[in-house]
């Protein structure tokens, strides 16, 4: 990794340290009443050892300047090395926060085929049965087991007719 | 050394069930499917069967775990030899010596080899196991909070004095180890019952749970990694055909006494490297074969299918899962993943691993150490052996783009069976998204698992001294015990940045490649 962006990362959690100093701990330690002594020694350390990083990164970037050039324009685009992951990130954090309203069978048939495209699937029904068949397992050994998976409207209607 | 043999008597008879022995079948069948697919480690194995064996019994759950890790630990050289894909990190020396062999037609050759390897590391790693953890628990047992306290910080100063290569490395482990030291602050104070960084979420009054922090940071995190790998993984899926060369019995008992010293001193090293907290599987496959190599003549055949560069990994870093269970049994610090996983199952089972647990309930610590011996030679005779070739056509027809996708629902489902709350998968996915980002900028899971599992006995033993002590630091270096484990942990701590300092490799001259540390 090149030492700019290490020292980017260190200066991040220098600023984090800051941020915890100064509004997590006292709001969210000290207001509810707990000792900030321990809190404050790891913030301690962490933006000890972030200063640190911090050094050694500029001590780097002072080594191999040129290097850090000539590396410089080889590299593919950030969405291509990216993309794909920060999609599948995004349909995660949307099939994770939803799954609360609409249920696990609905959601989950909807992001295990979506999952399967961004992960290169080149067959159109491979992911749709295996999104509808993995969510229907899962339903029936919790059933099984007298346990509920997340409710939503797919769990109501078989609840209504299975039981 | 009389009461060994008791115990274990009464180990194997509390052990020894064919319940427990299907368990362990079961646990070694997953292991090695597991293990064998890229990209998934034994310890993602243990992880996602963790969270069903809350209805388990103590030792099957136990068992199943077992037999998981130890499958996955040797599995990951079926993919190393026939395609030259280490299915796990660790078999990534493997296959400098088991490819080439594979590609000259000794496919069973250097299969077998690995196995053997992994059957004799593992059990010469399980009988210093039992001899060794009974009489250190009960030292054990005469620690007090300071020394307790003093030993963990030890052990987490440990873990950063083999990580990576340079000064950044350490610094980049000192920060995994405090973030995961804040992460473990977060819910209520153990002491004062009073509520820390919880935002207002009362379902993080319990804290972060601890089936949720290792499924994201190892499970989660590993599938958005896999997801970038994603076109490099379909291409490498081609097998080459090659014509296959028996292997004969007369050249099994050749080979086995071409390489008998290397098993043996791999076994040993890899057992007192498994046993120092943080090293690991990966870093000790690299420094047995940087060994093996190192003390082999000039003309030996190292790189180009050599039997001993072969055995000697696969042997170590086989011994590291039963030495890595030393600290936990002994002190009820996990000292690796694996065996911070294994502290989960008896958490999970309502039994905290350590010294009281060795004197209270010997049958369970000692049927584990059963459970163990058995695990080697029966994961290897009833499922490693016949399911060399069922693993090889199942990855033929493995398609990655459906997999990935499963294991994220196996997850999701794992997570949420702990306490049923949907609040949970919000932080899974938080906690998978960070240690997605932890592992891309070169900063190491492993210390920071450590340093939030430890964190709480830490923060209770300090302030238990403290109490103790009249808020006087003097009770850390009152104790001769303390004091000592306290300038151990600062010795490690001067010597990992000296060395770093000065650029040094690892052992052998043999560096981890950059790919497979995690």
């Amino acid at each position: 990794m090149k030492p700019r962006k290490e020292l980017a990362i260190a200066l991040g959690i220098l600023a984090f340290c800051a941020l915890n100093l100064l509004y997590f701990i006292p709001a969210q330690v000290a207001a509810e009443g707990s000792s900030t002594t321990y809190p404050h020694l790891l913030n301690g350390m962490l933006a000890f050892f972030a200063l640190a990083y911090a050094l050694e990164a500029v001590r780097q970037m002072w080594k191999s300047p040129a290097g850090e050039r000539a590396e410089a324009g080889e590299k593919p685009s950030f969405l291509d090395v990216y993309g794909r992951t920060l999609l599948l990130m995004a349909v995660t954090g949307v099939w994770l926060f939803a799954m609360e309203a609409t249920g696990f069978i609905l959601s989950t048939f909807i992001f295990l085929p979506v999952a399967a495209y961004i992960f290169g699937s080149r067959s159109r029904w491979k992911p749709l049965v295996l999104g509808l068949v993995m969510p229907l397992i899962f339903y029936g050994v919790f059933r099984a087991l007298h346990s509920q998976l997340p409710q939503g409207p797919v769990e109501a209607l078989l609840s209504h007719l299975l039981d | 050394m009389g009461d060994i043999f008791i115990n274990l008597w009464q180990g194997t008879i509390y052990a020894f069930s064919p319940i427990n022995l299907l368990a362990i079948v079961i646990g070694y069948a997953i292991g090695v499917i597991a293990g064998a697919i890229p990209g998934v480690m034994a310890v993602t194995a243990m992880v996602l069967i963790l969270p069903f064996t809350f209805t388990l019994e103590p030792l099957f759950a136990i068992a199943l775990l077992m037999g998981a890790y130890k499958g996955g630990a040797y599995a990951g050289s079926i993919t190393a030899t026939l395609v030259n894909i280490p299915g796990t990190p660790e078999a990534a020396a493997t296959a400098l010596d088991s490819y080439p062999m594979s590609q000259r037609g000794e496919q069973q050759r250097a299969l077998e080899l690995a196995l053997w390897a992994s059957v004799i590391g593992g059990t010469i790693s399980n009988l210093l196991l039992i001899f060794t953890a009974p009489p250190l628990a009960e030292v054990a047992l005469l620690l007090g909070p300071a020394e307790i306290a003093a030993l963990i910080l030890f052990s987490l100063t440990a873990v950063i004095t083999l990580l990576g290569d340079s000064l950044l490395d350490i610094w980049k482990g000192f920060i995994s180890i405090t973030l995961g030291l804040m992460l473990a602050v977060i819910g209520l104070d153990n002491m004062s019952a009073t509520r820390r960084y919880v935002f207002g979420f009362e379902d993080l009054d319990s804290g972060v749970p601890f089936v949720l922090c290792i499924i994201a940071l190892l499970a989660l995190s590993e599938v958005f990694i896999q997801c970038e790998r994603v076109r490099q993984l379909h291409i490498e899926q081609g097998f080459k055909g090659v014509k296959p060369i028996p292997y004969t019995w007369p050249q099994r008992w050749k080979d086995f006494k071409f390489c008998l010293k290397d098993l043996i001193r791999s076994s040993f090293l890899g057992s007192l490297l498994g046993a120092l907290p943080g090293i690991g599987a990966t870093t000790t496959a690299f420094v047995c074969y940087g060994e093996a190599r190192r003390s082999a003549k000039k003309d030996n055949r190292f790189g180009q299918g050599d039997p001993r560069g072969i055995a000697a990994p696969e042997a170590g870093n086989n011994a590291v899962a039963a030495s890595s269970l030393i600290p936990l049994v002994t002190l009820g610090i996990p000292g690796s993943v694996a065996a911070a996983v294994m502290y989960g199952a008896f958490m999970i089972q309502g039994m905290i691993p350590g010294p009281m647990l060795m004197q209270e309930r010997p049958e369970v610590i000692y049927g584990l150490f059963v459970l163990l011996v058995l695990t080697d030679f029966i994961g290897a005779f009833m499922v490693a052996l016949p399911f060399i070739y069922v693993v090889r056509r199942l990855l033929r027809r493995l398609d990655f783009s459906l997999f990935f996708p499963g294991v994220m629902a196996c997850c999701v489902v794992g997570v949420y069976s702990e306490e049923f709350n949907v609040f949970h998968l919000r932080l899974f996915f938080i906690l998978g998204v960070l240690g997605y980002l932890m592992r891309k900028n070169g900063f190491s899971i492993p210390p920071f698992i450590l340093a939030f599992i430890l964190g709480p006995i830490l923060e209770r033993n300090t302030r238990t001294a403290l109490l103790i002590g009249g808020g006087s630091l003097e009770v850390f270096y009152t104790s001769k015990v303390a004091m000592i484990l306290l300038i151990l942990a600062v010795a490690s701590l001067v010597w990992a940045l000296w060395r770093k300092a000065r650029g040094a490799e690892s052992a052998g001259g043999l560096a981890v490649p950059e790919e497979f540390k995690h």
